[in-house]
């Protein structure tokens, strides 16, 4: 094993589950998460020696899965996963029906939901999540803001406030 | 906001029951090896299509523009590799003809989670693999198969290896075709893979997934590896199938969901 391998295994070995389970938010799916992290990872690999190190690698490859993640959103038939039906809000059901926070997320749509985990799961900068995502400080605030109101009325309470 | 978003959130997950890693680094490193060979070969492919252009181009203008070049042999002018021929018309395989041919193979049991290859980047579209998904459930819940059909020049290497989460069993078999059973302990997409190549250049991938569902129902392995071999044996896979089968294919699975393929 190369040098160059070796510092990429060290590096998939310690941010590869975290990279898993942010695909996971995003997908609701573990085969597909487990894909979109592989793929994620390889594609890292194959920059790898055209990286520059004074850049965030970790970065890249947040990059790379949630555009990896967005294509196949775009490309995909729309297999999303969500609950068949959301009632306005929560409190018009029992406590046992309430919808998690996990299953509110997937009624965003991919990109929406996107940015809210970026920036309240990975606890990326408006910034930062703009430039991920490839759009503007602005529609990050907008978009972030609206998503949360919707999970707050998804989910009727006073969480997320 | 913040915090509570990410607390609870947190606790959801602790709550899921999220599968084992399994060889995610070791799989990515393999695909972006993969990925990296395929840049290279494509950046020399193209070259070497500019330079032949030009010999052509040359032959061309040189006066021998009438004459025919002898005809390329079946099945060599993708691959480079003689593919066996089967009486009938045959078509390119798709990923529709793979679903229906693996339900055509498989135990009996109702099937779902149809797929075809998605936007991955690596194996299976570098190397023009088909690829077709499907599960089936044998009363014990479902069990997804996925199956790559693609041409190598060289079989899998049986050597040694230093994955101390993977076995692998090669052998002939009866047809001549050689088989690596590979086993990842841990990784659930690639509980067990059959990997048969044919001295043809064929090659098939078949694995068998173990992973959870998102409702936490374990999936059991839907075949054994004696089940697995057979089917990934079959004479019928290749980089053209029978027409009919093609064609039938076609009218069941007309819109296959995509699923990731690697």
């Amino acid at each position: 094993m190369t040098t160059r391998d070796e510092e990429f295994v060290e590096f998939a070995s310690a941010h590869g589950p975290s990279l898993r389970r942010t695909a996971y938010l995003m997908c609701r799916d573990w085969h597909l998460a487990q894909d979109l992290t592989q793929t994620a990872l390889a594609k890292l690999y194959a920059a790898w020696g055209r990286l520059n190190w004074l850049d965030n690698p970790l970065a890249y490859a947040r990059k790379v899965l949630l555009r990896t993640f967005l294509d196949h959103q775009r490309r995909h038939d729309a297999h999303e996963l969500v609950v068949e039906s959301v009632p306005d809000t929560a409190h018009e059901t029992s406590p046992e029906l309430r919808l998690t926070l996990l299953d509110a997320l997937g009624h965003l749509p991919p990109r929406d939901r996107a940015i809210v985990v970026l920036r309240y799961w990975e606890d990326q900068s408006i910034e930062a999540v703009a430039e991920l995502v490839g759009t503007t400080v602005s529609v990050v605030k907008t978009q972030s803001m609206r998503s949360l109101t919707k999970l707050r009325q998804l989910l009727g309470e006073d969480l997320l406030t | 906001m913040e915090d509570d978003f990410h607390t609870r959130l947190a606790a959801e997950l602790d709550n899921e029951p999220e599968p084992p890693l399994g060889d995610l680094v070791g799989n990515a490193l393999r695909q972006g090896r993969r990925l990296r060979l395929v840049r290279r070969t494509t950046t020399y492919a193209v070259g070497t299509l500019v330079v032949t252009g030009v010999l052509i181009t040359g032959l061309i203008v040189g006066g021998r523009a009438g004459r025919h070049a002898p005809p390329a042999a079946v099945g060599t002018a993708h691959s480079g590799l003689s593919i066996a021929k089967s009486p009938g018309p045959r078509s390119p395989i798709t990923s529709a003809a793979i679903v229906y041919r693996l339900k055509q193979l498989l135990p009996p049991g109702p099937t779902s989670d149809y797929g075809r290859a998605g936007t991955g980047t690596g194996f299976g579209t570098a190397f023009g693999t088909a690829f077709g998904q499907i599960a089936v459930d044998r009363g014990h819940g479902p069990g997804m198969v996925r199956l790559h059909v693609g041409t190598l020049p060289i079989p899998y290497h049986c050597g040694s290896h230093r994955d101390a989460t993977l076995t692998i069993q090669c052998a002939t078999l009866p047809d001549g075709a050689q088989l690596a059973i590979m086993r990842f302990s841990d990784d659930c997409n690639q509980s067990l893979v059959a990997d048969v190549y044919r001295s043809n250049g064929v090659n098939v991938l078949f694995d068998v997934t173990t992973c959870l569902t998102s409702n936490g129902t374990a999936n059991p392995p839907a075949l054994s590896v004696t089940e697995a071999v057979a089917i990934a044996d079959d004479p019928s896979w290749g980089p053209t199938m029978d027409s009919a089968l093609v064609a039938a294919a076609q009218q069941e699975f007309p819109d296959l969901p995509r699923t990731f393929n690697n």
